[in-house]
């Protein structure tokens, strides 16, 4: 078995394996059972304000739309705004099976065509726009934490050409470390979702020339909705 | 792929009469450097950051079996079946078979050194099994049929013109006419092509930044998305990663995180960061029915039993290759195998054995510029000082050793040396009289084929100083 045959070599690769002892598998178990508090940058402890102005900061640096509204209700406003700003405007604009987005009146908004309940079987057109709801975000670098599953599929997270995000003011956390655990408190017996998707910006490449050029696989736009 | 590491000097040599790979190279001080300066600039704490990710690395290595048997349960556990391959031929035949089991006829790829490092599409190639790149750089080297020249920017010694060329020969099937002189352009045209592959494909293989013990995931950065396009598309995810990537926990991840993007492109953070836990779960409206994980050795055990252990914390942000004086000036190619740069020239002898790489370790100028920026401070320059000796033991460089053993002969013999040196100065003074400067010279050839040599004035430093000691005007 190369199993075995791997582990006996690292195995035997170091002195401190060598011994009848304890004391390796119990560091592990404990590393594993009480994860270490390592040092972080003072900007992934923040709190209140300077938090919530560390993350419009961030998401602004990499190139992402951000609007600020009030409440959950004036999400489809800001939609439209959003959709209007781009050129051409999406044809489509499709949501995920989401009961804080489903609950969304959008008569009032500008938008010609009414948001899509997506269907996984269909896959997106280029050019489409896509709205789904965050889990959170983490306010160091403007990460977006996205979750796969029927809310956020992980295909409108990276197949749309405009990706809106929204993003509930409540849910915004300091550091990474944060938003694991509390994602991991989150979920029956700590077990993770397939995906968790951190979006730190529109998709991007450097490969052509060394220029950065936005948009190589996915989104090519990138916009959030705070609210609350 | 062939190694051409033997040939390192002859490599070099042609790299350095390259215009268009200067021209390429040239730009790196300007970017990726200055953009590492910056970003690091925002992080106060970068130093502190750098010694836990390193303590990190270490803590992992001294306990590596225990890791990976954490790992594989925990991924098990989550629905993922983990795959174990002692050498690259085990790891490709293993991912042969689940492509073939599956009837699979295209594969799409994230970008992985580790399948670069076992030459895995063309195998897939050669049992009729279509392997297409969707990281824009790796596309673009496997059109052309060559080999990544940098960690993390596989086609930096490419120029706009030169893929616009490729494109219109690649891409025959769209309109001849249609303009492609811009970047964003050519973009635009990869993103089409590779979009129907990734809707298409049966399979996609990704390699993995970290294997996080703690719950079995595979953590995936990049910033265009196409290693999640190929993970969360296809049935079946396959990845591949070597057993230097398990970390511990989320938390030593996080860490290990915050210093990746800021040492390799100097953004905080890269655009997408994907922590993938087993398949598809019921209720899931997408993502792959299986997941696998084939966990690869491949020789890195043998480097943890030699003292090559620090060279393992490596986390592949090529920001020594950036830094790099020599890096910068012949590019990654000439290096001859899939890792270039400064961790190139420690791991390549590793993996290829000393007399096949034997003037790798010489491909430095001890400059230190690695270590500085290296974000979990491997000893790069000890490290290489190591491989120097070790060629020096063996193989084709043993006439190294017997004139370093000449010199000592002598050095060890003051009256000796004083009285040689005395005549060899004595006698190229009187040689060298008339032109005041030797054009050649037996065993200074790399002295004279750039500039003269310019003939003694008679008298050796030790002469000159015991005068000076008695007072004698010069």
């Amino acid at each position: 078995m190369s199993r075995e045959t791997i582990l006996a070599r690292i195995r035997s690769a170091l002195p401190a394996a060598a011994g009848r002892t304890d004391e390796r598998p119990r560091a592990v178990a404990q590393r594993l059972a009480d994860p270490p508090h390592h040092p972080r940058p003072a900007f992934a402890s923040l709190t209140g304000e300077a938090r919530h102005a560390r993350l419009i900061a961030a998401l602004e640096t990499q190139g992402t739309d951000v609007i600020e509204v009030a409440s959950l209700g004036d999400v489809p406003a800001a939609v439209a705004t959003l959709l209007g700003r781009s050129q051409p405007t999406p044809p489509r604009l499709v949501i995920g099976d989401d009961a804080r987005l489903a609950g969304l009146s959008w008569e009032k908004t500008s938008l010609t065509a009414r948001p899509e309940q997506w269907d996984a079987s269909a896959p997106l057109e280029d050019g489409d726009a896509a709205l789904t709801h965050a889990w959170g975000a983490v306010a160091e670098t403007g990460t977006l934490v996205l979750l796969s599953g029927a809310a956020s599929p992980a295909s409108l997270t990276f197949l749309p050409e405009f990706h809106l995000v929204a993003l509930a003011r409540e849910s915004i956390v300091s550091s990474f470390e944060e938003a694991f655990q509390r994602i991991a408190e989150s979920r029956v017996d700590q077990r993770f979702p397939r995906a968790v998707n951190l979006v730190s910006g529109p998709s991007r490449t450097g490969d052509i020339g060394g220029r950065i050029v936005k948009g190589a696989h996915g989104p090519r736009r990138l916009g959030v909705i705070l609210y609350g | 792929m062939t190694p051409s590491t033997e040939t390192f000097k002859s490599n070099a040599r042609a790299a350095l009469a390259d215009a268009k790979l200067a021209k390429a190279l040239a730009g790196l001080p300007g970017g990726l450097v200055a953009q590492r300066t910056a970003a690091k600039g925002r992080v106060p704490e970068f130093e502190a950051l750098r010694n836990t990710a390193r303590d990190i690395r270490d803590h992992t290595l001294a306990h590596l079996d225990l890791y990976l048997e954490a790992f594989a349960q925990k991924a098990e556990a989550a629905g993922s079946r983990v795959h174990w391959a002692e050498t690259a031929e085990e790891a490709r035949a293993i991912i042969a078979r689940l492509c073939q089991e599956r009837g699979a006829r295209l594969v799409t790829k994230g970008k992985s050194m580790v399948s670069e490092e076992i030459a895995l599409n063309r195998h897939l190639e050669d049992l009729g099994i279509t392997a297409v790149e969707t990281d824009l750089g790796e596309y673009l080297l496997q059109i052309r049929g060559e080999t990544p020249s940098h960690i993390i920017a596989p086609a930096i010694h490419l120029s706009q013109d030169q893929v616009e060329a490729d494109f219109r020969v690649h891409h025959n099937h769209l309109a001849p006419d249609r303009v492609l002189t811009t970047a964003e352009s050519l973009v635009a045209e990869a993103r089409a092509v590779l979009r129907e592959r990734f809707l298409a494909a049966d399979i996609g293989i990704t390699g993995a930044n970290f294997l996080v013990a703690e719950t079995g995931s595979a953590i995936i950065v990049t910033n265009e998305g196409n290693g999640d396009l190929s993970a969360h598309l296809p049935k079946t995810h396959i990845v591949l990663a070597a057993i230097d990537k398990v970390v511990p926990t989320l938390a030593d991840a996080a860490t290990l995180l915050r210093v990746l993007a800021r040492s390799a492109t100097g953004q905080d953070m890269t655009a997408y960061t994907s922590l993938l836990t087993g398949p598809k779960a019921p209720g899931d409206p997408d993502g792959p029915a299986e997941c696998h994980i084939v966990i690869l050795d491949n020789g890195r055990s043998e480097m943890l039993k030699n003292g090559l252990g620090e060279a393992l914390r490596c986390i592949r942000c090529g920001a020594c290759l950036n830094h790099c004086p020599i890096y910068n000036a012949i590019g990654g190619h000439a290096y001859g195998w899939v890792y270039s740069g400064p961790i190139g020239a420690v791991l390549s002898p590793a993996f290829l054995g000393i007399d096949a790489a034997q003037d790798l370790p010489s491909a430095s100028t001890f400059c230190g510029k690695c270590e500085e920026v290296c974000p979990v401070k491997i000893p790069i320059t000890r490290l290489l000082r190591g491989w120097r000796e070790k060629s020096l033991e063996t193989g084709k460089r043993r006439h190294e050793r017997w004139l370093l053993g000449a010199w000592a002969f002598f050095a060890r013999r003051p009256r000796l040396y004083h009285l040689a040196t005395r005549f060899a100065v004595a006698t190229l003074s009187v040689l060298g009289r008339p032109r005041g400067a030797f054009k050649r010279l037996p065993l200074a050839g790399g002295w004279t084929a750039r500039r003269d040599f310019p003939a003694p004035q008679g008298r050796t430093f030790q002469q000159l100083w015991a005068e000076h000691q008695r007072g004698v005007p010069r």
